[in-house]
Parts: structure tokens; C-alpha cells; sequence
């Protein structure tokens, strides 16, 4: 009567692990993280594998699993930033001496790389440079620079005020500026 | 004296987000006109961002990865 597949967490991960796992990747940057997402997800999916009724694809539905996860994550690191130190500290202090000024100028970027193996180096130095990010600052800096979801609606999600956001997107920018400097790109 | 470099750098990334009020706009605006650090730090962040979102990074699960998750998903689904 119905061709929904036999709920198997092993069978989940052979086919779709791939894909749960790239898409965890767009949004947290980091291997360890990203593999427990997907791990949590598929003993979710199969602790709540009633709840699958073949609407959807399951590929499509262990997606919308782990997307929940990765939004729960990030808001924990949000709230935990809350009640550190950390957010008390104000986030552009290694960069502005405190009348404002740079405390070092910002030089010319150079145009970015044309080549296509120059350009997956740079991608590779990016990725590394995005895991040296605070935690909190990757999570937020992915979730609105790898998805394409507005601004808007990215704060509704998180349960972050837009002036949070803009505080951790410029720091986090401003880090990842100098780690590609530090590596020879840009400037 | 002070600078308007912090402000400038926050606001310059600021619209990479949501678009600018037009006081704001002109405030950064007349600083880029006359600082060239600035102007340097927010052409580097409207590249950055651009390189960001355009770039191709595939990422796999590795087998040592791919083993331990299958390990725990015997453990507990039975």
C-alpha cells in the first residue's frame, strides 16, 4: 500500500549522512560540532520515527530535524556569551585604541584570486580561519553569511537583537580580516 | 581628539546586514571621503563578504567520524 522505507538509523547514514553533514557544515564551520549534529539528528529521527508519515522525503525530513538542532545550539551559545564575561567586554577593543582610532591601519586588499586552485586554497584558508572565530561569533557570522537568510529573520530564529548581531557580524569580520591578512591574502 | 574610525568600521559593516538610515549613510559616507584606513577596512569587508558567500567548500564526514556515529547509532537504537 505505502512505499515509505523501513525507518534504519544505518541505512540513514549511509545515504543521507553525507548531506546532513555538509549542511551543519554551512552553518557551524566546525567538524566536531557538525558530526554530533548529525549524529543527535539520526537518533532523534529514529526515537521520533513514528512521526514520519512519507509526506515528505525523508532525506527532506531528517533535514528540518537537524536544522532544529543547529538553531538550538546556536541560541545555547548565545545565551551562554550572555552570562560570561564576554559580553561585557566590548568586542572591538583589540582594534580601536579608545578615543576610536585604529590601533593599527587597515591597508589595500589586493583583487581576489582568478585562478580556480587559487580560489579553493582561499576557500581552505577561510575555513580554517573561520574556526579560529570565538564560538559564538562562527556560529552567528555562518548562519547569516551561509544560508542567505535575511537579517530580519535570522535575529527572529536565534532570539538575538539585530544590535547583537551587528556587534558579533563586525567582530567577527574584523577577525576574519586579519587571519586572511595574517595568511596573505588581502592586504 | 576623537575618531570616528570605530564607528565608521561597525556601520560599514553594519549595512552588509540591513541597509543604513540616511544619517548614518552620510556620517560614513564623508568619513571614507576623507580616511583612506577606512576606506580601506570597508572595501576589504564587502570583499570578505562576498568571498564568503561564493565560495565552494565541500565538506564530508570522515570515516573515523562516520564510524563513531555509527557505533553510537547501534548502541541506542535497538
Amino acid at each position: 500500500m505505502s512505499d515509505t522505507p523501513t525507518p534504519d538509523p544505518q541505512r540513514w547514514l549511509q545515504e543521507y549522512g553525507g548531506a546532513l553533514f555538509g549542511f551543519a557544515m554551512r552553518q557551524v564551520s566546525d567538524r566536531e560540532l557538525a558530526a554530533d549534529l548529525v549524529q543527535e539528528t539520526l537518533l532523534a529521527g529514529w526515537r521520533n520515527r513514528a512521526g514520519f508519515r512519507g509526506q515528505s522525503k525523508e532525506r527532506t525530513w531528517l533535514i528540518g530535524i537537524l536544522q532544529h538542532k543547529i538553531t538550538d545550539h546556536i541560541r545555547r551559545a548565545i545565551r551562554e556569551r550572555e552570562f560570561s564575561s564576554q559580553a561585557k567586554v566590548d568586542p572591538t577593543d583589540p582594534w580601536f585604541a579608545p578615543n576610536g582610532a585604529w590601533l593599527a591601519s587597515p591597508s589595500a586588499w589586493r583583487a581576489e584570486p582568478s585562478g580556480a586552485l587559487d580560489r579553493q586554497r582561499m576557500a581552505e584558508q577561510i575555513d580554517r580561519c573561520l574556526q579560529q572565530l570565538p564560538q559564538t561569533q562562527r556560529l552567528v557570522f555562518c548562519a547569516r553569511e551561509m544560508t542567505g537568510e535575511a537579517t530580519s529573520a535570522i535575529c527572529k530564529r536565534l532570539e538575538l537583537t539585530t544590535t547583537n548581531l551587528h556587534v558579533l557580524m563586525h567582530r567577527a569580520r574584523l577577525g576574519l580580516r586579519r587571519c586572511l591578512e595574517e595568511h596573505g591574502y588581502g592586504g | 581628539m576623537n575618531h570616528f574610525c570605530r564607528q565608521a568600521s561597525r556601520l560599514a559593516s553594519d549595512q552588509l546586514d540591513l541597509p543604513l538610515g540616511l544619517v548614518d549613510r552620510m556620517h560614513l559616507w564623508l568619513h571614507l571621503v576623507m580616511c583612506t584606513a577606512c576606506r580601506n577596512n570597508a572595501r576589504a569587508l564587502q570583499k570578505l563578504h562576498r568571498m564568503v558567500a561564493t565560495r565552494d567548500s565541500v565538506q564530508k564526514l570522515d570515516l573515523e567520524q562516520q564510524q563513531r556515529i555509527a557505533d553510537a547509532l547501534h548502541r541506542e537504537c535497538d
